[in-house]
């Protein structure tokens, strides 16, 4: 991956950096940045996404919405230099979920539960979209659509309309075996569609998951892994090897990149993070990692947790509530009192969103300001995360990729709401408040130099050292 | 030192023993000795299964680590590697005549890797050090030996200022080595490390062992010299050879004190050597107060400038690149 003709994203550093807040970089060179990013060309073929879609730019938004399975409607108060990320009223996701005839129930069974937040965290989620995938996979058969009519109609009739789509839309490599196939007799042709049909079912699925919502980064590797899996299977190959393979490399995927990992991970945790008489900080739930690396080492270790809670999920009573069925003694503060309560802490894990390869974690928000707190008082701060959530891309600032979550998880619980304001639900519409933005971002970036370890499936490695296990993972 | 054939498996760990106090006492580094004696244990071994072959050098290597007394990193990452390159070369699909003859070969290719080493750092760290520059060193490593004789010899002058190292006075050694070589040296005492940063153009010192995170655990004092150096920006350079690079992964110091087997040193006597004896602490002081020798101290890679090593010039952070490259890619060959 390369970054080309970097010359300083200005949007981004005021945004970053200095606090003002000015319009977002579009990412695609016409406002003056020319941050772009490029990736191998080897990984494109398979189906990775070049550059985000960018929402602000009035063409893409339109490819977006017209490519989405699900309609969301949208947000009728647009934060304003996050234009560039999707944003949608809340309820729209969850209930549209269930609409969709055409998906896989597995997969809107899924989609409803990311929406409402049931299935929470990349790795847990990732798990999900690979079991909703190896149902949607099994289930799979070559229906008799517009392709194969085709097939059947004869050679002829196929030609046309099957050239202009490999044209169009693959590789010349695919280009020529359409020519091929043309010439021969149809059964070719056939046995070529359990490839394009896998990987279009696939994509609408994939396609029906980002409608519910955006997808986390070890989605996304998976999702390539996928399409990577289908589009090197044989031309000539029967539907049902084509399913049994599939299945059983997303068998092991699951295991070898998602669970596997996670035991090694807990257990080097708990051996290696967690010492006697530690104080540990956890941010909100901390993930699952955390979680278990914490219940874990509480059998053999005694030590202390401070949970420091944020809004607007109140995860970290959960984590708090747990520990202390564990008989380890927990401390729960609000993420105002870290200040107060950082200087007796002796380490801080926390769990990931996503690694960068130049070492940046994304995590849930907050965890930047704890680690550049942290990094004050040199208390070790240590991120957990399996090797799944590398990315092959850098992001400089938090605000370029980012979520946005619903912005009336701001608002103050039913009761704890003042009768004198009016941001209640469906505050959008009131008038009254017509200047007002809510913010509900979900990710913040912690910069290289603030993290001491990541501990991931390969052992304790420094955040450096992400990019070579990025590039490790690309070579398998 | 010709081994004994045959014996059972305890006289050939106490032979390995003798053997390795033996070479320890002609002058030969802890790392490298241990490495020879292991090679030594696998060709004399008679043991007709890689299990047993494995179980021999285990046990010469326990009986090496009781003799050394304390845990020495660059040991402990030196035997870790031979295992490594040594023990597990295909062993599976081979009889065992042949894997363990392949064995050696492997380990005498090591072996003379490790012995130019010496020669490759000196190489690749001579352009660093300056005509006229001051260099301040701390400890008694051979490898920044080398490095100084080489600029030297290249016609280049320079001064070195050498910490005295209290309380194992590596200072004085290397004083000595540097004055035979004729290079103009100074000695001052541990505590005047911050006063002379001023006159220092760069720090050079010699590691124990390189941590997974670039860091160096090093003769106690190392860590007060690069604080010293980094609030004088003065570069901090680090001699080592790559068989030092250990996967530990000690965050501050008190993990450096929990590695297994790193203990604190001896009760060492306070004794002054300059005021009149009356004013020296004896060891009857030691009962009215703590006294703690700490042999090693961790110096974190932000501190560190950069690594001088036989396979090149390397930042802190190459380090754990390296250790991912030879032991991850290995677990996977095998």
């Amino acid at each position: 991956m390369k970054i080309r003709g970097y010359d300083g994203c200005a949007h981004h550093a005021g945004i970053g950096v200095g606090g003002r807040v000015r319009r977002a970089c579009r990412g695609d060179g016409k406002d003056g940045c020319r941050l772009t990013m490029v990736k191998d060309k080897g990984r494109r073929k398979d189906g990775g996404e070049d550059v985000r879609p960018q929402y602000d730019d009035p063409g893409t938004k339109a490819k977006q919405r017209k490519s989405q399975i699900v309609k969301r409607e949208e947000a009728a108060r647009v934060v304003p230099f996050l234009s560039h990320l999707p944003q949608y009223e809340a309820h729209s996701g969850a209930v549209a979920g269930l609409q969709s005839q055409d998906v896989h129930r597995a997969i809107t069974k899924l989609g409803a539960q990311y929406a409402t937040g049931y299935i929470q965290g990349a790795s847990a989620r990732t798990v999900a979209l690979v079991e909703a995938c190896i149902e949607v996979v099994k289930d799979f058969t070559l229906q008799h659509g517009s392709s194969s009519r085709a097939a059947a109609r004869g050679v002829g009739d196929a030609t046309p309309s099957a050239m202009l789509l490999s044209v169009t839309s693959s590789s010349p490599a695919v280009a020529r075996d359409m020519v091929m196939n043309a010439e021969n007799p149809s059964h070719e042709l056939e046995t070529m569609d359990v490839r394009r049909e896998l990987d279009k079912r696939i994509k609408q699925c994939v396609q029906f998951v980002i409608d519910c919502r955006a997808m986390a980064l070890p989605m996304g590797n998976f999702v390539r892994h996928l399409r990577a899996l289908i589009s090197a299977m044989s031309p000539d190959i029967s539907e049902h090897e084509a399913k049994e393979r599939l299945v059983a490399s997303m068998q092991d995927y699951l295991n070898a990149k998602l669970l596997l990992p996670q035991r090694t991970i807990i257990q080097t945790g708990a051996d290696r993070a967690v010492e006697e008489d530690d104080v540990i900080m956890v941010i909100g739930r901390g993930g699952y990692l955390v979680e278990q690396v914490l219940c874990t080492a509480a059998r053999t270790k005694s030590f202390r947790v401070v949970v420091i809670e944020s809004r607007p999920h109140a995860g970290g009573l959960f984590l708090a509530e747990q520990l202390s069925e564990r008989d380890v003694p927990v401390e729960y503060g609000l993420m105002n009192a870290v200040s107060y309560l950082l200087p007796a802490v002796t380490k801080i894990l926390v769990g990931a969103h996503g690694i960068m390869s130049n070492g940046a974690v994304l995590s849930r928000i907050g965890t930047a300001a704890i680690a550049a707190l942290a990094k004050t008082q040199h208390i070790p701060f240590i991120v957990l995360s399996e090797s799944i959530k590398f990315a092959d891309r850098v992001q400089l600032d938090a605000l370029c990729y980012n979520e946005l979550g619903n912005a009336e998880e701001l608002l103050l619980p039913k009761n704890m709401q003042n009768p004198e304001f009016h941001l209640t639900e469906g505050w959008s519409e009131a008038k009254d408040t017509a200047n007002l933005r809510m913010l509900n971002l979900m990710y913040d970036l912690t910069p290289i130099d603030l993290i001491d370890a990541v501990i991931t499936d390969s052992g304790v490695i420094p955040a450096s050292s992400v990019t070579v296990l990025v590039n490790d993972q690309i070579i398998m | 030192m010709a081994a004994d054939e045959a014996g059972p498996e305890t006289a050939l760990a106490a032979h390995a023993r003798v053997d390795f106090q033996g070479r320890v006492a002609r002058g030969e580094k802890l790392a490298p000795a241990a490495l020879q004696v292991l090679a030594e244990v696998v060709k004399n071994s008679e043991a007709g299964t890689v299990m047993g072959l494995e179980r021999e050098v285990r046990d010469a290597l326990a009986a090496i680590r009781a003799s050394v007394g304390r845990k020495s990193i660059s040991l402990e990452a030196a035997s870790e590697l031979f295992f490594r390159f040594v023990t597990r070369v295909a062993l599976d699909s081979l009889p065992f005549e042949v894997s363990k003859q392949q064995m050696i070969v492997r380990f005498s290719e090591f072996a003379q890797s490790t012995e130019v080493c010496a020669e490759r750092v000196a190489q690749s760290a001579e352009r660093f050090v300056a005509d006229g520059c001051t260099v301040l060193v701390h400890g008694n490593s051979s490898l920044v030996t080398a490095i100084l004789e080489r600029a030297r010899s290249s016609g280049k002058s320079f001064r070195v200022i050498a910490t005295e190292g209290r309380p194992f006075g590596d200072g004085l050694k290397m004083v000595k080595r540097l004055h035979a070589l004729g290079i103009p040296v100074t000695m001052v005492v541990d505590a005047a490390v911050g006063a002379i940063m001023e006159q220092v153009s760069m720090v050079l010192v010699g590691a124990e062992g390189i941590v997974e995170n670039g860091g160096l655990v090093n003769r106690i004092g190392t860590l007060t010299i690069a604080l010293a150096a980094k609030a004088f920006n003065r570069p901090f350079y680090v001699a080592s050879e790559c068989f030092k690079f250990a996967r530990l992964y000690p965050l501050n110091q008190k993990d450096l004190l929990r590695v297994p087997g790193m203990e604190l040193g001896p009760r060492f006597p306070a004794v002054g050597t300059r005021g009149p004896p009356e004013e020296n602490a004896s060891s009857s002081d030691s009962d009215s107060f703590d006294l703690e020798v700490i042999p090693s101290d961790f110096t974190p890679s932000q501190y560190i400038t950069l690594l001088f090593t036989d396979e090149g010039v390397l930042t802190p952070a190459a380090v754990s690149d390296k250790l991912i490259a030879t032991y991850m890619y290995m677990a996977m060959e095998n």
